[in-house]
């Protein structure tokens, strides 16, 4: 037997040679063709996150080395007052704003699917904001818009709210989250232009024969349109809410990198910031950077462990 | 075997990181670069300051005059404002890649001194960077932990600036130079009165207890220390519940400046947006505060002394300083540059007072002379009037002092928008001193 698989092997050995050599030079070039992305993926990505796990867990301030200080910084977390602040306001923000952007993109593209003409345009005008929506021209003008005297405090004051010159939005700390939220809802294009994907193949055929059933307008968008509509809008939560927990350009915009008035914009990766570049205090932000992660990776593996109660896929007998 | 060849990856990278951490910090022989120096000396260095354009366009003209005397040193300019300036310096400083010459902020030199971020100066005293005509005194406001850390500039000191054309419309008198706190309070109270029926309202003052130099001024008309050498508080949580609550009379009757409003024109401030009457502020700001309102007829005075007392507490106070990193492979060539800035009459010429009052007598006629600002003429008249009162030095400010300032500022936001008492104000303020400045 033995004997027959050498005399086999001595048989086959050329050509076999030649296929491992071809397929390693393959994986070679396949490699090489990959290794900007990996060398930027280790160099850039994968190594910074260890190194910052491993600060997480030590005093560093940028200029000494590092000294350990074990689960210190972790510790400190729940006892910092402005931590739990920053965690609040991000809270609020991931709850209320990512839903209300979505509702709202799914309105609009509800409407663009039934209009007969201009969707084209409307498509463009609506998807705009979300191209600029992240610059740092948007977040001030944003501002302007909702500062002291300004045309959101005229109207307000004009349907008796507070006076025009009283601060407006940006000086009242109860109302700066509000308008970072309706900043957030503006830029609603990007989940828009997928919704409306995702509306054009939900089949007319099911929409009519539930329609010649007797079914409303209201009972086929949620019996038919909404389930079938279920994995887009899965996506699009989940982008939404991994986008909201980690605001920051606008909050530091309009605070000046503040966190304020009196903290009611402190984001949590706006005061990380604080204290990784203001402070100096990198170990404590690296604690508060791995936090963040594991937040965002339990809601993530949340979002897909209930997905399965309501997201329908195509085939699915559910 | 993966053991070993995970030791044998930990160890080439350590060796990288030491041969790139060679590469990048140390800096050069001081000695041998000081000695070597001459007008000829070839080499190209960068200097960075934080500013607006009109800051910028003086340095340029300031640099090729450099360049005339020195035409082989090139120099790279780099400017930003102050807050990312300063973001700019501390991402720099991590990587030990700092500018070869760097304006340095009061506040923030015993920080970077203390973290080893600075060239001492005095080895090149003698061969490049005499700085002739600058005392004593003033070289050592730039000492920190016994070494020339840094140069300044210039000079201001505390003082309250005035809106005249708001107080002319108005029809109120100006703030004199002999006014009390009690008496500023009826003025506040005055303009506030005046003002009421502008639209929007107008008022005499923000609350100005809400900056920490103001109570370093106040501590000093007090007679007391406000930092102990080693950089600890000299002060209680009572002595700060007392500054604050010195107000406490106008804030809670609604007469300063709204918070609400002053928030909303951040960063700007309701004095620059020609809103309220006066501003506490130094000196050196007087330029801003004209450029800002968009008004020339800002008044400067000294900030009101306690009741009782007829002379005024208006220590001097190193408006900008210049420093020269650790990392500079061109220390020599670095400090030529900030020894021509620092005593340049000409400099003086380009900039007037707006880096603050010139150090040397030469530097200061040269600006008295030329009026490069319209700030110049009453800064200088100002910095006579406090040269003629005598008082106490003003302290020097221990690392971490940076970072209680800003403290002070949000605590005191959350105050006024009466989040906190008073009290909390000072257990908070302790608490971050705590950490800041290791009490």
């Amino acid at each position: 037997m033995m004997t027959a698989q050498l005399a086999s092997g001595a048989q086959h050995g050329a050509p076999r040679r030649r296929t491992t050599w071809r397929r390693r030079r393959d994986i070679g070039a396949g490699y090489a063709f990959l290794s900007p992305w990996l060398i930027g993926f280790f160099v850039l990505t994968a190594g910074p996150m260890v190194a910052s796990l491993v600060l997480s867990f030590t005093d560093y301030d940028l200029f000494s080395a590092p000294s350990p200080v074990g689960f210190a910084n972790y510790t400190r977390l729940f006892t910092d007052s402005n931590y739990l602040q920053a965690v609040k306001v991000t809270l609020l923000y991931v709850v209320f704003g990512a839903p209300l952007k979505l509702i709202v993109a799914l309105a609009v593209a509800v409407l663009l699917n039934h209009a007969r003409g201009g969707s084209g345009f409307y498509r463009s005008a609506f998807y705009l904001p979300s191209l600029i929506g992240g610059s740092v021209s948007v977040a001030i003008v944003w501002k302007a818009m909702f500062t002291d005297k300004s045309i959101v405090a005229n109207i307000g004051s004009f349907f008796g709210g507070p006076p025009a010159e009283s601060g407006g939005w940006v000086g009242n700390p109860s109302m700066t989250l509000p308008m970072l939220i309706l900043l957030t809802v503006w830029q609603f294009g990007a989940p828009m232009i997928i919704f409306l994907a995702g509306l054009k193949q939900v089949p007319t055929e099911l929409l009519e024969s539930a329609s010649v059933d007797g079914a409303g307008p209201v009972r086929r968008f949620t019996r038919i349109t909404l389930p079938m509509l279920s994995p887009v809008l899965f996506f699009n939560l989940l982008l939404e809410l991994i986008h909201s927990f980690q605001v920051f350009n606008s909050a530091f915009i309009i605070s000046n990198g503040t966190g304020g008035p009196v903290r009611s914009t402190l984001f949590y990766t706006l005061y990380l910031y604080q204290r990784g570049f203001s402070d100096f205090q990198m170990g404590y932000a690296s604690a508060m950077a791995w936090v963040l992660l594991v937040v965002i990776g339990l809601v993530t593996l949340m979002l897909f462990r209930t997905s399965n109660a309501w997201v329908h896929y195509g085939g699915d007998e559910k | 075997m993966i053991r070993k060849r995970l030791a044998a990856v930990v160890a080439a990278a350590s060796v990288a990181a030491l041969v790139l951490s060679g590469c990048s910090g140390g800096g050069g022989d001081v000695t041998a670069q000081a000695k070597q120096f001459n007008k000829n000396t070839t080499a190209e260095i960068s200097f960075a300051w934080w500013g607006n354009d009109d800051r910028a366009d003086r340095f340029k003209k300031a640099i090729s005059l450099f360049n005339k005397k020195y035409p082989n040193i090139k120099v790279t300019r780099n400017f930003a404002s102050f807050a990312d300036y300063w973001t700019a310096r501390n991402t720099e400083a991590a990587g030990r890649t700092l500018p070869d010459l760097m304006m340095m902020d009061p506040n923030q030199l015993a920080e970077y001194s203390r973290k080893h971020l600075l060239q001492d100066l005095s080895p090149l005293r003698n061969n490049v960077m005499p700085l002739d005509g600058l005392s004593d005194s003033a070289l050592s406001v730039g000492k920190a932990n016994g070494e020339l850390d840094s140069i300044p500039l210039g000079t201001n000191a505390w003082s309250m600036m005035y809106n005249k054309d708001l107080l002319d419309k108005l029809k109120i008198p100006y703030p004199t130079d002999h006014m009390t706190w009690s008496e500023l309070k009826i003025f506040v109270r005055k303009v506030d009165k005046a003002g009421a029926s502008a639209k929007p309202s107008q008022y005499g003052s923000s609350d100005y207890t809400g900056s920490l130099p103001g109570f370093i001024y106040w501590r000093m008309q007090q007679g007391e220390g406000v930092f102990t050498k080693d950089g600890k508080p000299a002060f209680t949580q009572q002595d700060v519940v007392d500054y604050v609550d010195s107000v406490k009379d106008l804030r809670a009757d609604g007469s300063f400046f709204p918070i609400k409003r002053n928030a909303a024109l951040s960063p700007k401030d309701g004095f620059l947006a020609g809103q309220y009457a006066l501003w506490f502020n130094f000196s050196t700001t007087l330029l801003q505060a004209m450029t800002d309102s968009g008004t020339n007829r800002i008044g400067i005075v000294p900030a009101p002394a306690p009741d009782g007392v007829d002379t005024h507490v208006l220590a001097t106070h190193p408006s900008l300083l210049l420093s020269v990193s650790a990392n500079s492979q061109q220390k020599a060539a670095a400090a030529a540059l900030l020894n021509f800035l620092v005593t340049s009459p000409d400099v003086a010429k380009i900039f007037g007072t707006s880096l603050g009052v010139p150090e040397t007598q030469q530097a200061r006629t040269a600006a008295a002379e030329t009026n490069a600002t319209p700030a110049d003429k009453p800064i200088l008249r100002y910095d006579r009037y406090v040269q003629s009162q005598r008082t106490p030095a003003y302290p020097s400010l221990p690392a971490g002092y940076g970072t209680i300032e800003t403290k002070w500022g949000d605590l005191h936001q959350q105050l006024e928008y009466g989040k906190i008492t008073s009290r909390q104000f000072a257990q908070q303020l302790f608490d971050e001193m705590s950490v800041s400045l290791g009490n």
